[in-house]
């Protein structure tokens, strides 16, 4: 393989990666303060996606405009899946609240599949996108340096909210242990809303980016992206926030390493992608940045 | 008057009861993926069997035939549990479906347990028909499409070099890849790699960074739209500038188009029909009016390729003596001969219709008609 190969498939791996990361800090997030694997996340990226998609093609508003729908859409499925699904089994076994979680899942995927139809629909990407740049034998587009560049500003600016703000106190807080948060004080609920409010507006620009990249949407596109994220988010060490960008970029590099070395094996890259991650959890179960499954948070 | 209309019913009843008076029902059962991946192809097969359906429902003997459309969901379970469904409660008289190779495949045995006949429209692994007794088709087997690709590439595109791109999820996929493996090499030409993806995969660019390195002249890839169309996408995205040839799963959902833009123009496809090639029977061209009327678009292959798997079944119906014997049924339809159908003049050999095959090239989002192939 040559250089220029590398560098472009180095720039595959982080462009693939990134997406990953946005969705996967949804997953610890939730995980962080519910306990809960939340299944519904992928397929509230999916609905962000198809919301971007319908205020672009039935609306027909712009893309920036598709893209605040998207988000507030996305937030407002994300606090009503809470509100109605989750939170009446707040003080039910974990396992109830797992299920639930996939029945949302099942929910949103079905209720797409119908008012869309069910074909795979193409996602019209605006023009801006599908620019080329040549940057010597190596060729970017501009999500390939958009994707990462936003995806650290989230992460950041998530940082930023959790330790240094008081809402992410009360959210780190809530990570360790509910009730006694709850009787400082701080309305437990109101925290959780907001922890969902987070992850749903990332989930929807990660659905956005991923329109971008890859056109065809199809309601089941979150099963598989979700999974891959979940992944990540269990690979950087689930609660950990920077733990889940880290898991993300690994996995999307992992996959395209696989393609790029061997490209016989395109096939099995999913396995290997996956087959990485027990190894990695076999050495160290709490994953990369999970230091210590009781005592440590985000 | 009590008794006379008592006497009057009961002599309605014995007419009801009477058969051969009063025109019965046939089934049809039709399985076809309306939703899901592939929910594009089922969507466009159905308009042509519904047009085709309002132009002749009833059969000789003044029996009507009655459609039951299911929807295979894209999967082969559910073409599995619809086949049964179809065998079981409604009492089909014959299936037509469920489009997709695999789809099928997993439906023929069901069928043929039950000796109902299956004849599909478009499903062209070569494994569909074999050693089937009720399994038939209206297209070719891909052991004729892989060969006219793999000439098309040799003769015409002047390519001995390929890459194979192959969908392993896909039976169609890697059967119709082994066949032009192997009829490309007797031709001279040569499969530098052979690269496998999984439908559903939306990120092609690590594979296709490693194909650019290989410099390739010609991709051959016999895989699905939403697949074909993001590799166009991503391909271009790459730069790289080789011919891509591809099948009929290519172009026949138009989310190929959309999501490929202008990163499909100047594709090859074979294709199973198409609509700007001489039309060689008088149903053709009514059809084409017909269907271009109502949906203000080009025939669609599956659409017309459905249309006349629903014709021959019903000339087998006609050319028997009791029209719901799915037994007569299927030995009329696997011995139709000459038949002048929609798509054109319909042949079956051992369940394999006979037939040409065409070759288009995308231009301005849409197949432009090059050749016809005959066998």
């Amino acid at each position: 393989m040559d250089i220029a190969t590398l560098l472009q498939q180095l720039i595959n791996g982080i462009s693939l990666g990134s997406m990953y990361a946005l969705i996967a800090i949804g997953y610890t997030m939730v995980y962080g303060v519910l306990r809960l694997i939340n299944f519904a996340h992928a397929d509230i990226m999916m609905v962000g996606a198809f919301a971007t998609f319908f205020a672009m093609d039935s609306l027909q508003s712009g893309f920036v405009v598709a893209t605040f729908f998207a988000i507030i859409f996305s937030i407002l499925i994300g606090v009503l899946t809470d509100k109605v699904a989750y939170k009446p089994l707040r003080h039910s076994p974990r396992i109830s609240l797992l299920i639930t979680a996939i029945g949302v899942s099942f929910f949103l995927e079905n209720i797409v599949n119908v008012t869309f139809g069910g074909t795979p629909k193409s996602f019209s990407v605006p023009e801006f996108f599908d620019t080329i740049i040549n940057v010597g034998s190596t060729i970017l587009t501009p999500t390939v340096i958009i994707v990462p560049v936003v995806t650290l500003i989230l992460l950041s600016l998530l940082l930023f909210i959790l330790y240094k703000t008081k809402y992410g106190m009360a959210i780190r807080a809530l990570a360790f242990d509910v009730k006694t948060v709850s009787l400082m004080g701080v309305d437990a609920n109101k925290i959780i809303m907001i922890v969902f409010i987070i992850g749903s507006s990332l989930a929807a620009v990660g659905g956005i980016f991923w329109a971008i990249n890859y056109p065809v949407l199809t309601p089941y596109m979150g099963l598989m992206i979700g999974l891959k994220a979940f992944a990540a988010a269990v690979l950087g060490g689930i609660g950990s926030v920077s733990g889940a960008v880290l898991g993300g970029f690994i996995l999307g590099f992992t996959e395209v390493a696989v393609v790029a070395f061997f490209p016989e094996l395109g096939a099995y890259k999913d396995a290997i992608a996956f087959i990485f991650l027990i190894l990695v959890l076999v050495i160290k179960p709490t994953g990369i940045m999970g230091i210590d499954f009781e005592k440590s948070r985000f | 008057m009590k008794i006379s209309k008592k006497i009057l019913s009961l002599a309605a009843a014995t007419l009801l009861g009477s058969t051969s008076l009063i025109a019965k029902e046939v089934k049809i059962g039709v399985i076809m993926p309306m939703s899901g991946p592939v929910g594009g192809y089922g969507q466009s097969a159905n308009k042509g069997l519904e047009i085709m359906y309002t132009m002749n429902s009833t059969l000789d003997n003044g029996d009507t035939v009655k459609l039951v459309l299911m929807d295979n969901k894209s999967d082969k379970i559910e073409s599995a549990n619809a086949a049964s469904k179809l065998v079981s409660s409604e009492k089909v008289t014959a299936i037509i479906g469920a489009l997709t190779s695999t789809n099928t495949m997993a439906m023929t045995k069901i069928a043929e347990d039950a000796k109902i006949p299956v004849v599909a429209p478009v499903a062209t692994n070569i494994l569909v028909t074999k050693r089937k007794d009720f399994v038939s088709r209206v297209c070719f087997s891909d052991a004729f499409q892989g060969a006219v690709a793999a000439n098309f590439a040799v003769n015409e595109l002047k390519e001995k070099k390929a890459i194979l791109i192959r969908d392993v999820k896909l039976d169609y996929s890697i059967g119709i890849a082994k066949i032009f493996k192997k009829e490309y090499r007797k031709l001279g030409g040569k499969v530098i790699k052979t690269l496998d993806i999984n439908q559903g995969d939306s990120d092609f660019k690590a594979l296709l960074s490693s194909i650019k390195s290989l410099n390739p002249s010609l991709i051959f890839m016999p895989i699905y739209s939403s697949e074909a169309g993001l590799i166009a996408k991503q391909a271009k995205q790459l730069g790289i500038t080789a011919k891509f040839l591809g099948t009929d799963g290519m172009t026949a959902d138009k989310v190929f188009y959309q999501t490929g833009g202008d990163a499909v123009e100047g594709f090859y496809g074979t294709n199973l029909f198409s609509s700007d090639a001489p039309k060689a029977t008088k149903l053709s061209k009514i059809f084409d009016t017909r269907y271009t009327e109502i949906h203000k678009e080009k025939v669609h292959p599956f659409g017309v390729l459905t249309a006349d798997a629903y014709n021959v079944i019903v000339a087998a119906m006609n050319r028997c003596k009791d029209p719901s014997n799915s037994v007569c049924v299927n030995k009329n339809i696997r011995a139709t001969k000459n038949f002048k159908g929609a798509s054109g003049i319909i042949t079956l050999e051992n369940g394999d219709a006979i037939r040409s095959a065409v070759i288009n090239k995308i231009q301005n989002g849409a197949e432009k008609y090059l050749t016809t192939v005959n066998p």
